[in-house]
């Protein structure tokens, strides 16, 4: 069976006719053509699909796009605005929190829901929250030191009352 | 790219637990969705396929936490993440909290419910030891029917409950006994391969202590058996006895644990048997230290 759905995704809406079955995932990726989410394990462990869906993440693999209806979804390509790159992503770029790149979507998702949720996490709040976000190439380290700067940098700016963004912060890198 | 699909179903949004229901009593094979998380697998990897999905993930109120007396409903759709984060059932049942912030990772517990977890019944699942521990009750409804059975009845076998296909999990019931003066204490202890997978073995320890005796003693074995079961001859032995570590290891050296231990992928039954005693004394040590006032 086919239904028409409508999604909000980066604040863009998009209506469309989909199949029943059709996930989410395939949905963010082949229909509304955002591709920077991944598809990893195709089973729901390695979290490289996740996305950030009416401020939680989530695994767009584990969620049907007709259940998404009416949803406010965050993916990647929402994250850098027209002043310059989200501080999450010019922190990963310094730290070298990036190795192959196929998890980093999606672990900066998981990032993203975190510091709404705990702006000034530990290390161990950090790992705990990435524990379902695989990276194979075992970079860790820096991804846990690239998050935590960020959440700092973020901090000091809403101190400052700036927006955290800008060309200026990314020659930093 | 290629994709795990799954096989085509029919979808319908319920909007309340009466239009599931009748949806549910409409078609054979049809399946309940609320947040998916372990559905969705199943069916992609062709493990299931019903016919028609009906979502409850939808239904207002369902997931609502609600206190009734001294004890608490909890609402079918209620998440892992929503039950964890509860300031209502930590204090009242902070075991609860402290098994649901142990399924899966952050991801599943946003999406995952406590209703969907213990109508899949995993028998590795966290509900089952916890929610038979504490003499919770299931509230299941159909378009024809209510009833209310306890935890310990719910579960039958490794995915294998007493609902019948028109019915579905509605809340879960805790009753809360009144505090007798004694020191209650309580530990939820998971051991997994990794955090985030299910568990090898798990434990729900529920203690009472007065004059630094045991008054009351609960422990609830999951993931070693088909299904959970309470050490009744553990709680029996120790009642009346100091709450101490000498006494807690020994009557852990001495569990029962029958001929029915779960030998798979992950650990064999005489590793399962091993990580169980350990885990057992564990969990009671931290019950004991948190109702003492030690921890």
């Amino acid at each position: 069976m086919n239904r028409s759905i409508n999604i909000k995704i980066n604040g863009k809406s998009y209506s469309d006719v989909v199949e029943d079955r059709l996930l989410l995932v395939n949905y963010i990726r082949d229909v509304a053509g955002l591709t920077g989410t991944h598809m990893g394990c195709d089973t729901g462990h390695c979290g490289a699909c996740t996305i950030v869906m009416n401020g939680e993440a989530v695994k767009s693999c584990l969620i049907l796009a007709v259940q998404a209806e009416g949803a406010s979804v965050e993916t990647v390509e929402g994250m850098a605005s027209e002043t310059g790159l989200h501080p999450l992503q010019v922190s990963f770029r310094k730290n070298f929190a990036v190795q192959c790149g196929f998890c980093t979507a999606g672990i900066l998702m998981s990032a993203l829901a975190l510091l709404r949720n705990n702006p000034e996490p530990n290390s161990e709040d950090i790992s705990k929250a990435l524990t379902g976000n695989i990276c194979r190439c075992e970079g860790y380290p820096n991804i846990v030191k690239a998050i935590e700067e960020a959440s700092l940098v973020m901090k000091a700016a809403k101190d400052l009352g700036r927006e955290p963004r800008g060309k200026e912060n990314e020659k930093e890198g | 790219m290629y994709t795990l699909t799954p096989p085509k179903f029919d979808y319908k949004r319920a909007s309340s637990v009466e239009e599931a229901c009748k949806l549910l009593a409409a078609t054979d094979g049809t399946k309940v969705i609320a947040g998916g998380q372990s559905l969705l697998v199943a069916m992609r990897l062709r493990l299931a396929s019903p016919a028609v999905l009906v979502d409850i993930g939808h239904i207002s109120g369902l997931g609502n936490i609600s206190e009734e007396g001294m004890g608490l409903n909890i609402g079918a759709t209620c998440t892992h993440s929503k039950l964890a984060r509860s300031k209502e059932v930590m204090e009242r049942f902070p075991i609860l909290c402290e098994a649901a912030a142990r399924v899966g990772d952050e991801q599943v517990r946003n999406r995952g419910t406590i209703g969907g977890s213990i109508s899949h019944a995993d028998p590795a699942g966290n509900y089952a030891p916890v929610l038979t521990a504490l003499n919770a009750k299931i509230a299941l409804v159909s378009a024809s029917n209510r009833r209310t059975i306890a935890a310990s009845n719910f579960f039958e076998g490794p995915y294998t409950t007493v609902l019948n296909g028109d019915e579905l999990v509605e809340k879960v019931i805790l009753e809360k006994k009144p505090s007798s003066g004694t020191r209650e204490g309580h530990s939820f202890m998971k051991f997994s391969t990794m955090p985030q997978e299910f568990a090898t073995v798990n434990v729900a320890s529920i203690v009472a202590i007065k004059d630094g005796k045991f008054e009351e003693v609960t422990v609830a074995l999951g993931a070693l058996l088909p299904k959970p079961r309470i050490m009744a001859e553990l709680g029996e032995s120790l009642m009346g006895k100091a709450a101490s570590a000498e006494n807690i290891r020994q009557a852990s050296q001495e569990l029962h644990l029958g001929s029915e231990i779960i030998s798979d992928y992950k650990a064999s039954a005489q590793y399962r048997t091993h990580i169980a005693k350990v885990l057992v004394a564990r969990s009671l040590l931290t019950a004991v230290n948190r109702a003492t006032g030690a921890e």
